[in-house]
């Protein structure tokens, strides 16, 4: 090992009483009255009876922060390690199809794998033995030297096939390191392998439209644009998801192209499609969402209350299953029941998505309320809903005539608070009422959740096109198209007008493509959806 | 300090009174002398029988008739008194806003409350040392609040002492305002002057700073009424056990009060007073 600055180890000088110092600050006690010693006997991390100029033992924090100086005093001298030799670098470069995918600048990302490969090099001592494996084919080791890997490396080719980068993951040689190079990173990577990740398979064809509309007893028409991003022809298998999957078939797509797919499924709680990856590229996608118009299913265990039970019957749309979950059945939508954390907390569990679930909402009866919750004088009587700023609230009439909060909403779902010397909160009047109107608020979650996932950014975006988003109109369904984040969107920021009418008729993937073209020609393109006028 | 009666608690003790126009003025109150007894009383009303209620207040014709129990309800023709025992002890005066700033608030308005409704007011300040004194008619408002302001200080002690007295007081129903930190002593002192037919109240008020204590770091900590200290470092799990202690205090007032058949209301020391004092009028209401 060499240091490259060695005379940065001075600033141990200065930086062992800096760090002295902080301590000692840190540790200089700050006297804080309290209303009784009793709330805090026990609990303080120190011995009490030590005398107050006494120098305490170190304690681990103060070690890890003295660790981390030293570290850093060392770190700027620039240590180095120079293989003498010994040791084997193992470079494993992924050629399977997705890295012929054009990354950033247009460049492949075998190319821009090969670069930051290329970089490990630069450094090493001349006698340093290389392993170059060029997986999925040619998997097996090439043995060669430093110069012969940095002769061989930028003339590697991408290939034709897929590749599991579980089977060509293994540690480095005894003493070595190793580089991956690959756009696909698994979940478990050996110590010692270092990774270079240049951007996951699914972003060479992915949806990046879908749209839902619902129609009173004719079902729901799902629609939704599939685009080819890679630089190869891909096919994928269509399934169109409503009460069961249903197959739709298989579709090609060339480079850049885009296929736009439609169909109308049974009234369910979750439509959308999916499609599978048949070829090298391996990658699935799928667009969901719950049309806000199906009739959820609510299973409810067997402790619910009747008052509950009642206000579940008068929500509506909703189909009530009693009893404990059944194996190899179709999960329910909402679950009614107690919450595991606790005997006194009850929850509904919405589950729209299928293994997506979100507490839709929650019960406390313990303290402490939050600010805006004030129970005091709240007593059982009549409770309602009153819409404040476009959400529902719940009312509660205090001893003293002035309504007062006793629910609030946050990140997880509705909070309904009660106080916890009432005794028949089961029979409380606004226990119906917070159910009922939780149910209302799961089904406007289900209806306004869903994705699409975009692929990469579009080479071609139509001028003034920029965005792909949520619109709605008053007594539509709504729609709900959400990039999953602008980092792994394909279309960048901003806003766009021009309107794109879903194809019409198109069904299956005969038509669609020559529907989409007709009707993105007709408008001037543009990527900004709307619900379809009837 | 911010002044504990001043022109604002006497615009907001407007609420309170009214409240009372319609209660404790007309004879309705707590104060009312409403207990089962028969002797020397009007009869008003029939209310359900209680285990503990005195067999010979029993309805017996109503219960031949509507097959439950039901005792008889006489109003004491002369007005029962109201015994107010505010803790000022040193703990008291932490927080904010301080504890005893809504603790006296609420001592004062039910005790002029009371006042104006006619009846008198044994008020016992536990501070340095007990001050007690009877209060009778309106015109002594001035002199109650007067002894409700009395500086904070002194120790549990003296608290025990105030509550005491209440044993030999004749009241017809009692309000203990107090943050119970020292609750073993003040608990048993409780216990010690309960009567039969005479409700009480615990009114206990906590801070902020003791429900959702905010230290950090190194610190020594000092008991504001005994002068103990502990010296510690404050970690997340100090806090969070801190403030489940604190919670846990608030479940053993309200378990002894049950226990005892009282009322209990608990205050944080940021809490309006108006609707403290509010809530315990109906909690001393509910008691009858």
């Amino acid at each position: 090992m060499t240091l490259a600055s060695p005379a940065a180890l001075l600033l141990l000088l200065l930086a062992l009483p800096l760090l002295l110092l902080l301590e000692a600050l840190r540790r200089r006690l700050s006297v804080r009255p309290v209303a009784s010693a009793d709330l805090w006997r026990g609990l303080l991390r120190r011995p009490e009876g030590r005398s107050p100029g006494a120098l305490a033992p170190l304690d681990l924090s103060a070690g890890l922060r003295a660790g981390a100086l030293l570290l850093g005093v060392f770190g700027m001298a620039g240590p180095s390690v120079r293989s003498s030799g010994g040791g084997t670098l193992r470079i494993v470069v992924d050629r399977s199809a997705s890295m012929a995918a054009r990354a950033s600048g247009g460049r492949s990302r075998l190319s821009l794998g090969v670069e930051g490969a290329l970089r490990a090099l630069e450094g090493l001592p001349g006698a340093t033995p290389v392993l170059l494996e060029r997986p999925p084919i040619d998997p097996g080791p090439l043995v060669t030297d430093l110069a012969e890997a940095r002769r061989v490396l930028p003339a590697l080719e991408p290939t034709d096939a897929p590749l599991d980068p579980r089977s060509v993951l293994a540690p480095p040689p005894e003493g070595g390191e190793a580089l991956f190079v690959t756009d696909h990173v698994p979940e478990f990577v050996p110590l010692g392998v270092r990774v270079l990740a240049l951007g996951p398979p699914a972003e060479n064809c992915g949806f990046v439209a879908f749209e839902v509309e619902g129609t009173a007893g004719r079902g729901i028409a799902i629609w939704a644009l599939l685009r080819n991003f890679s630089e190869r022809t891909v096919e994928r298998e269509v399934v169109a998801v409503g009460p069961h999957e249903v197959p739709l078939g298989r579709v090609a797509l060339g480079p850049g192209e885009a296929r736009a797919l439609s169909a109308r499924v049974e009234a369910a709680p979750v439509v959308g499609f999916r499609c599978l990856g048949t070829d090298a590229l391996a990658a699935d996608d799928a667009v969901l969402s719950s049309p806000g118009t199906a009739r959820l299913r609510a299973r409810v265990g067997p402790e619910v209350p009747g008052a509950v039970l009642r206000a579940l019957a008068a929500a509506g749309d909703l189909e009530i299953v009693e009893g404990p979950p059944e194996v190899g059945v179709d999960p329910p939508d909402l679950e009614v029941g107690r919450s595991e954390e606790g005997s006194a907390r009850w929850r509904i569990v919405l589950d729209a998505l299928r293994g997506e679930p979100f507490e839709a909402t929650g019960i406390r009866f313990l303290p402490p309320l939050p600010e805006e919750i004030d129970l005091s004088g709240v007593r059982t009587g009549p409770v309602r809903g009153a819409p404040e700023g476009g959400r529902p609230i719940l009312l509660a009439r205090a001893a003293d005539g002035a309504q007062r909060p006793i629910a609030v909403e946050d990140e997880r779902g509705w909070t309904l608070y009660f106080d916890p010397s009432a005794g028949n909160w089961r029979e409380h009047p606004s226990f119906p009422v917070f159910f009922a109107v939780a149910v209302e608020r799961a089904r406007d979650r289900a209806g306004r959740f869903g994705f699409a996932r975009a692929g990469e950014r579009l080479p071609d975006l139509p001028s003034g096109a920029g965005r792909v988003g949520v619109f709605e109109r008053p007594g539509r369904p709504p729609l709900c198209v959400n990039l999953l984040s602008p980092e792994e969107s394909s279309l960048p920021g901003g806003t766009a007008e021009p309107d794109l009418p879903a194809p019409r008729g198109a069904r299956g993937s005969a038509l669609a493509p020559l529907a989409f073209l007709l009707a993105a020609a007709g408008v001037g393109v543009s990527l900004l959806l709307e619900a379809r006028r009837g | 300090m911010e002044e504990v009666f001043g022109e604002e608690f006497f615009r907001r003790l407007a609420r309170v009174r009214l409240r009372l126009a319609t209660g404790w003025e007309r004879g309705a109150g707590p104060l009312a002398g409403a207990g089962a007894s028969p002797r020397g009383v009007e009869f008003r009303d029939h209310r359900p029988y209680a285990p503990g209620d005195d067999l010979r207040s029993v309805d017996w014709h109503a219960l031949g008739r509507l097959g439950r129990p039901f005792v008889k309800v006489f109003r004491d023709e002369s007005r029962g008194s109201l015994g107010i025992v505010l803790d000022a002890t040193a703990s008291m005066a932490f927080g904010v806003p301080r504890k005893d700033l809504v603790a006296r608030r609420v001592a004062g308005a039910l005790g002029l409350a009371a006042l104006a409704a006619g009846s008198p007011v044994s008020a016992a300040v536990a501070a340095e040392r007990v001050g007690r004194r009877r209060f009778e008619g309106r015109a002594s408002a001035g002199a109650l609040l007067a002894l409700l302001s009395a500086q904070a200080g002194g120790r549990a002690e003296v608290l025990v002492e105030a509550i005491e007295g209440l044993g030999s007081a004749p009241t017809s129903a009692f309000l203990v305002v107090s943050d119970f930190l020292d609750r073993d002593p003040v608990f048993r002192a409780v216990e010690r002057v309960l009567r039969p037919g005479r409700p009480g109240l615990l009114v206990q008020v906590q801070s902020r700073e003791e429900l959702e204590p905010d230290l950090s770091g190194r610190v020594r900590l000092l008991d504001a009424e005994t002068g103990e200290t502990l010296e510690g470092t404050v970690d997340e799990e100090a806090l969070r056990r801190s403030a489940a202690r604190a919670r846990g205090l608030e479940e053993e007032v309200r378990g002894f009060a049950l226990r005892r058949r009282l009322g209990s209301v608990f205050v944080r020391s940021d809490r309006d007073f108006e609707d403290a004092s509010l809530e315990a009028l109906t909690r001393l209401e509910a008691l009858r």
